[in-house]
């Protein structure tokens, strides 16, 4: 059963069509990306799912049924625009936050404490909110929204205002969300840590998806079939290369179609006279990808 | 619904409200407060400037039937004797000797005149001094008119009983003016618990749409929900200041009728209060709905409480007709002001507590303030739905006309 399952949904506000028939899936044990430029549809999509907008057509199945009530408990939202009641102490922002997601207050003052304690905040549990630097507010923040135990964590931008330190721990905690078998949709324009994290993504761009698979489908699709080179000697005049690139040192050897990448190293290695320090088959960064998306681009 | 999720949103609102500083400044330093500047008038008349004893010189001749010293007595402030001296000189030198605090020579031509000449230390007669010898000449011109009854002379009328026509129940002048006074007291209490309980719903609104805890909470529960328990927590933090100060008030009145003479007749006018207590609740509901709506559309705080200040004039101009009410309580003015939800707590306390108020008067004003609370909550949990995502911006009008047109649809 999926968790998540989005059927060419769309909605529109005020004659302008934000989003323009979505749809995606999300697994079980699963961490899905979600990209996109500003003003694409994400935020609309999520809000969709978690039924603060109702979509026009199409059909949102949230935990095998469409969503009601009883499943906004099994959810977990950290939403783009965020905050929180900064006039309360932590510990009571946090148990307040998790009571209305059901849980037993006790039961969530213990919770609460426990995750301050593990991402190193348990001093601050009596402090109040505002006294907080934004960094520790987004992990209190974060912890709101995991502290009930949501099946579905839906996430965005969760590593905002965080340093290298907190963001690994971050990071630990939606592995350990999804080794549990729950299922994370992470929007984030951190295009390294969607690298680094996620088993799927989708991308999408003026309402619609333009991208959606595995990210080593989605960089097969971008791939230039070339190979990269750096090293000393000469590149030209290597059987099955179309054409020779050079920048910062690097070489990027175009390959003719039928060309593999594995004939060209061994008629380098051949060569005498040419030193290679690095052979790497060219695939573009997601970064690379986003931005030929955005101005059109639609891969192979 | 679930109860516990608007119960858990209640409960958090009235811990969170009643422990603020504000609330209980309020609540607790409103009766203190009143209860000092009652105080401090009583120790202003009570332990004021006064006079210890006064001397009269008596040139006319009007004070022969006197005795010699005349005590005149005051309610709040302590007895004081006029001694009557055969000549000035005498009067001056017990002024010299401190005897007396000053004294007034009464012309032969007073009686065609009226003039005194008063003689003290600090140049003139004190209030207090001018008010005992008004009283001292009133016992020397009545003791010249044999015939008198000096005590109603002093004193035409001592009480005056009212009725209304068709009844056998007297009024005491006293209570008279507790019925006048009571209605407009808890009228006072009755409009800022309900605006200022209301005034905390919108306030917490907004700020949830300015620190956008407002998209966790819409994620958590369903607007209606949302509104619920904050009305009902909020409405018990008003319940809660309402009762303090009621029972202040009531606990005071019991005191003060128990130690002061002429209060011992006065009975409190328990009409005013059970229309205070029925009305409490839909007055309540209709504000807040309609400052929640307010808190929905606006994007700051100080924008939303120009919008309430329309609310709240509507609800205390009952003040301004004042006087109309009270010449004339079952006239056109006084039953529309009863009749009109935003008016009518006030006023109706007002008028049940000055005349017989026709019972499907009292019925038709509760009805239609219970059905106008509901057109508000109403229209809040429509705009709030619509309004509680819209950061940094108030809703258009048109958007709040699409809102109501909305139905059950979520926001657009």
């Amino acid at each position: 059963m999926a968790m998540l399952n989005v059927v060419d949904v769309k909605k529109s506000f005020a004659g302008t069509q934000a989003v323009r028939g979505v749809s995606f899936n999300v697994e079980p044990g699963e961490l899905f990306g979600v990209l996109g430029p500003n003003g694409a549809g994400k935020t609309t999509t999520i809000r969709m799912i978690l039924d603060i907008l109702r979509p026009d057509s199409g059909s949102i199945e949230v935990l095998g049924g469409p969503m009601d009530e009883s499943k906004k408990n099994r959810i977990g939202y950290l939403p783009e625009e965020r905050g929180l009641y900064r006039n309360l102490k932590v510990i009571d922002c946090m148990v307040y936050l998790a009571t209305l997601k059901g849980i037993e207050r006790n039961e969530a003052r213990k919770r609460a404490s426990a995750y301050l304690e593990r991402v190193e905040l348990g001093h601050v549990a009596q402090k109040k909110v505002s006294e907080l630097s934004k960094g520790m507010q987004q992990k209190v923040q974060f912890g709101t929204t995991i502290l009930h135990e949501p099946d579905i964590v839906i996430i965005d931008e969760p590593f905002e205002a965080l340093d290298p330190v907190n963001t690994r721990m971050v990071k630990d905690l939606l592995f350990d969300i999804r080794r549990e078998g729950r299922a994370v949709l992470m929007c984030t324009h951190q295009m390294h840590l969607i690298e680094e994290m996620c088993d799927r993504i989708v991308m999408f761009n003026r309402g619609e998806i333009v991208l959606n698979g595995t990210l080593r489908d989605v960089r097969r699709r971008f791939a230039p079939n070339a190979v990269w080179v750096e090293g000393n000697g000469s590149f030209d005049n290597l059987p099955g290369i179309e054409s020779v690139q050079t920048e910062n040192g690097q070489v990027q050897l175009n390959l003719q179609a039928g060309t593999s990448p594995q004939s060209v190293f061994q008629a380098l290695a051949s060569r005498g006279d040419t030193s290679i320090d690095r052979f790497e088959v060219a695939i573009p960064s997601l970064d690379d990808i986003f931005v030929r998306v955005v101005n059109g681009e639609r891969g192979q | 619904m679930s109860k516990a999720k608007w119960w858990t949103i209640a409960a958090h609102e009235y811990a969170v409200h009643a422990k603020r500083k504000g609330f209980l400044i309020a609540t607790f330093g409103t009766p203190l407060l009143l209860a000092a500047i009652f105080a401090a008038i009583f120790a202003f008349i009570a332990f004021g400037d006064q006079s210890n004893s006064l001397g009269v010189v008596d040139q006319a001749g009007i004070t022969q039937k006197l005795p010699a010293t005349v005590t005149i007595t005051d309610t709040l402030r302590k007895d004081v004797a006029v001694i009557r001296f055969d000549d000035e000189n005498l009067a001056k030198a017990a002024l010299s000797k401190q005897e007396i605090d000053g004294y007034v020579v009464i012309p032969s031509d007073y009686l065609q005149t009226g003039a005194l000449r008063g003689v003290a230390d600090e140049g003139n007669l004190s209030s207090d001094a001018r008010g005992r010898f008004t009283d001292y000449l009133q016992k020397a011109l009545i003791a010249n008119q044999p015939s008198l009854n000096d005590q109603r002379a002093l004193e035409p009328i001592d009480q005056v009983y009212n009725r209304k026509p068709n009844s056998d129940v007297e009024t005491s002048e006293g209570q008279g003016v507790l019925l006048f006074f009571a209605p407009y007291m808890f009228g006072i209490f009755f409009f800022i618990a309900v605006f200022s309980s209301s005034a905390y719903l919108m306030t917490a609104l907004v700020e949830e749409k300015e620190s956008r805890v407002m998209e966790i909470l819409a994620t958590s529960l369903r607007p209606f929900e949302l509104m619920v328990g904050k009305i009902v927590g909020l409405g018990l933090v008003g319940l809660t200041q309402i009762s303090i100060w009621v029972g202040t008030a009531l606990l005071a009145f019991t005191i003060a009728r128990a130690n002061i003479e002429g209060m011992a007749n006065l009975t409190l006018p328990t009409n005013v209060l059970l229309i205070g207590a029925v009305m409490f609740v839909p007055a309540y509901l209709m504000v807040a709905g309609a400052l929640g709506a307010i808190g929905a559309s606006v994007s700051a705080v100080q924008e939303g409480q120009q919008f309430s200040g329309i609310i709240s004039i509507l609800m205390i101009s009952p003040v301004w007709f004042i006087s109309m009410i009270i010449e004339n309580p079952n006239g056109p003015l006084a039953l529309f002001l009863s009749l009109f939800p935003f008016t009518a707590p006030i006023v109706m306390m007002q008028r049940v507590a000055l005349v017989s108020v026709p019972a499907w008067q009292i019925g038709l004003s509760v009805l239609l303030l219970i059905g106008m609370a509901f057109v508000m909550i109403w229209l809040s949990a429509r705009i709030v739905r619509v309004g509680m995502l819209r950061y940094g911006k108030r809703l258009t009008w048109t958007e709040i006309r699409r809102a109501l047109s909305l139905g059950g649809q979520h926001g657009e």
